[in-house]
């Protein structure tokens, strides 16, 4: 059996650390209107316009990064079972992304289409992260009877 | 032969979901895990999986 692009069991760990720090610098920083005082991440152009705040593209980045290293973390028991669950979970996650763009494609417009589609590329992630969990989840009550 | 789930999931390095799966009749194995359990067990691979009447 092949073994598929993963990446080692800890991080996992590593992962959610790094999500969920990520996740509140993010939150926090929406919040302060993208200005947080003492903390930014300045990335300055011409002399003369004004700067470039990258703290919340860094709180992005984080929590993708984040998200990726959970999702493509090897669990400690990798066969052929689990390799169904992920195709499948990737499947769920993918289709309910597209649904949830779809459904924004016609609600929002101008800066809350962007704003939204943003946070919907966590969507795609996050779904295949639960559906993955929730069906080793199911699959370790089966066994429990 | 008498062993248990978890001692046949490590024997062939497997999960014990997937040995669970496989009995419950939720999981169809691969070719390579179906010909690992007939020879640990000692007999041919048509008399531990039949098709069913939809295959």
């Amino acid at each position: 059996m092949k073994t598929l692009f993963l990446l080692p069991t800890k991080f996992n760990r590593i992962g959610w650390v790094t999500f969920l720090i990520f996740l509140v610098l993010g939150i926090y920083t929406t919040f302060m209107g993208f200005k947080i005082p003492g903390f930014q991440i300045y990335h300055t152009n011409e002399p003369g316009s004004a700067d470039y705040n990258l703290t919340d593209e860094f709180a992005f980045l984080g929590i993708i990064i984040g998200l990726l290293m959970i999702s493509f973390a090897r669990h400690v028991n990798e066969d052929e079972l689990i390799s169904k669950v992920r195709l499948e979970s990737w499947q769920w996650a993918v289709i309910i992304h597209y649904v949830l763009l779809l459904i924004i494609n016609f609600t929002t417009y101008g800066f809350g289409f962007v704003f939204t589609v943003t946070f919907n590329s966590f969507t795609l992630l996050l779904v295949y992260i639960i559906r993955f969990n929730y069906s080793l989840f199911m699959l370790k009550r089966g066994l429990a009877e | 032969m008498n062993i248990t789930q978890a001692e046949l999931a490590n024997l062939i390095k497997v999960s014990r979901q997937t040995i669970n799966s496989i009995e419950a009749g939720k999981y169809v194995p691969s070719t390579v895990l179906a010909l690992k359990l007939a020879k640990l067990f000692a007999k041919p691979v048509e008399e531990i999986f039949d098709l069913e009447d939809e295959d």
